[in-house]
Order: C-alpha cells, then sequence, then structure tokens
C-alpha cells in the first residue's frame, strides 16, 4: 500500500495531509493522556510501534502470485491500544520507511497514513467491536480484525489512486482495476495476518491478561473461551 | 486449534490465490505489489520518482533492511521484557483509561 513518490499528482498528495493530520494530533492527545493514566503505556508503544514498523515492512513472499507483499499491523496495534494511537505508530512507521527504506513517499506520506493508520486502525477497530459484541472467541476476533482490516487498507489506497489518476476512465472501475491487482497477493495476506492478529491476542490474553483488562480490551467472562 | 490454523493458513494461500491474473501466473520474480501497481501505473501516465534519499541500491537496501529489522527487534526485545516479565504481576492503584462512551452508559 505504499504509494510511491511522485505517483500522487500534488494537490492530491496535499490534500491527503489534512485528514491524516487530524487523527495524528488526535492521537499523539491521546498518547500524553493514556501515559499519564497507566504506566504500561510506554514499553506497550515501543513494542507495538516496532511490530507496526517491521510488520507493514516485511515482504513476504506469496508462492502462488510469484510476488511479495506486506501486511498492514494496524488492526492488530489498534485492538491493543485504540484507533488513534495506532494511526500515529502508522505515521512514525511510514516516515521511517518513506526516508530510509525506500517504501512509499514522503509527499505521499499523508495518503499512507490516511489509508494503512486511519483505515486500517477504525476499520479494525470497528470489527473487533462488533466481534466483541457478537461474543466472539478472541482468536476469532483477530482473525476477522486482521483480515477485513487488512484488505480495507489495499481497498482505500485502491480509492487514493483510482481519485487522483482515473482520468477519462469511471472511477469505480479505475478502483477495482488496481484492487484487483492488489488481491491474488493480498489475499492470502489478509488471511495471514488475521491468524498472526488472532494468535497475538491470545498470546497476551495468557500471559498478561491484565494488560487487555486493564486496556478494557478484553474481560474473561464465563462462556466466552480466548 | 493453532494446527488447525496452520492447515487453513496453508490450504488459504494455495487455493484462494488461484485466481492469478495471467500476469501473475508468470515464472517467480518475487516483485513485491508496490511494485506490480507501479507498473499498472505506467499504463496511466504516471511513473515513481526516485526517494529523496535513495538507499534502494544494489545491497545497500538489504543493509538498511538488516539494520532496520535489527533494531526494531530490539526494541520489540528490550520493552517486551520489560512489559512480559520485569512488569508481570506489578499492582498498580492508578485509575485505568477513560472507558469507551457505551461501557461509561452501561456502568
Amino acid at each position: 500500500m505504499h504509494i510511491g513518490e511522485g505517483v500522487l499528482p500534488i494537490q492530491w498528495a496535499a490534500a491527503w495531509f489534512a485528514p491524516a493530520g487530524v487523527f495524528v494530533l488526535k492521537g499523539i492527545k491521546e498518547i500524553q493522556r493514556r501515559a499519564r493514566e497507566v504506566p504500561m503505556t510506554k514499553p506497550f508503544l515501543g513494542v507495538l510501534g516496532a511490530a507496526v514498523f517491521i510488520i507493514s515492512l516485511l515482504p513476504i513472499p506469496v508462492p502462488i502470485t510469484g510476488t511479495t507483499a506486506h501486511p498492514a499491523g494496524t488492526p492488530l496495534a489498534a485492538i491493543l491500544v485504540g484507533p488513534f494511537i495506532s494511526t500515529v505508530l502508522a505515521g512514525v512507521a511510514l516516515f521511517l520507511q518513506a526516508l530510509f527504506f525506500a517504501h512509499g513517499g514522503l509527499t505521499t506520506l499523508g495518503a499512507n497514513i490516511f489509508s494503512e493508520g486511519v483505515v486500517g486502525s477504525f476499520i479494525g477497530y470497528a470489527v473487533f467491536l462488533l466481534a466483541k459484541r457478537g461474543r466472539l472467541p478472541l482468536f476469532w476476533t483477530g482473525v476477522l480484525v486482521g483480515f477485513l482490516g487488512d484488505l480495507s487498507v489495499y481497498l482505500t489506497t485502491s480509492l487514493q489512486l483510482a481519485l487522483a489518476l482515473h482520468g477519462h476512465q469511471p472511477m469505480l472501475e479505475a478502483m477495482f482495476t488496481f484492487f484487483a491487482a492488489y488481491l491474488p497477493a493480498q489475499l492470502p495476506l489478509a488471511i495471514l495476518e488475521g491468524v498472526f492478529t488472532g494468535l497475538v491476542l491470545r498470546f497476551v490474553a495468557e500471559r498478561r491478561p491484565d494488560i487487555l483488562s486493564r486496556l478494557r480490551i478484553w474481560v474473561p467472562e464465563k462462556g466466552v473461551s480466548q | 486449534m493453532r494446527r488447525f490454523g496452520i492447515i487453513w493458513l496453508v490450504a488459504a494461500m494455495l487455493l484462494i490465490g488461484a485466481p492469478a491474473t495471467p500476469a501473475y501466473s508468470e515464472p517467480a520474480k518475487w516483485r513485491g505489489t508496490d511494485q506490480v501497481i507501479e507498473e499498472l501505473l505506467q499504463q496511466y501516465g504516471i511513473q515513481a520518482r526516485d526517494p529523496y534519499i535513495n538507499t534502494d541500491q544494489g545491497d545497500f537496501i538489504l543493509f538498511v533492511f538488516a539494520l532496520g529489522g535489527l533494531v526494531a527487534g530490539l526494541v520489540i526485545g528490550y520493552q517486551g521484557r520489560r512489559l512480559f516479565v520485569e512488569m508481570e504481576g506489578m499492582k498498580d492503584d492508578r485509575p485505568g483509561p477513560t472507558p469507551p462512551r457505551g461501557e461509561r452508559e452501561n456502568a
């Protein structure tokens, strides 16, 4: 989903900074508040920030397509620290990737933060809340969150490209052209991200259930398995 | 459960990836999906520029990726140890974060 340097026309590239910036600023305030209230916030953000950075940079081979693709990582982060803070983590990761890792671009940073940070986090978080309301086991909640969050990121990138570049082609047609190019590699990756998200949630629930209950993520209840 | 998950994942990667387009059915080249999209963008007359700091030159990118992986791994290991080992069982009496609005109303 890393839109490369110079791909988006400058007005589109600039426009995406506005919504992304709003969410990042809100996320920074949220981090300051959370750090005052919960002492484990800083190490937790350190682990999650590094994890989002490495997950969203990791080129995983997809044998069936002969290409590599990377997960998003933000749906998991959104569950654990909330969607606003997850957007900040994605912003830091994407900035470093654009600057030093030839992934994405500085001019397209706003668009990339919006797709991976904002959409990946908020869709992931919304799916999490729905699954929680449906009393789904924690592992399967993670699977759904990772799977749908991942695909939503790539759908948004397709939309961003189509909005800016569709020209005379109908916008929706252009969007699905881009999404169809992503899909063969990204669909297996979305499943992988779902399983990974579920396993991480289950690991945290087994090792430090207090983290999940303290962060109001998940409180063990009778009849709801992990 | 874990074994089932792995079997499910492998089966999904083999079966769901099957509707690959002809371009994807070519011999494996391990291009990134971002490169695939950049090639598609050429049909729209768009060419991505080189990054401002272009580390994608020969083995230099391997060095940068290895370094990035090392630093991220160190952070995860160090902070993960603090979180899962040193802070395990830590009692904290300070109030927790404000619960989401729905939970506040239900409380």
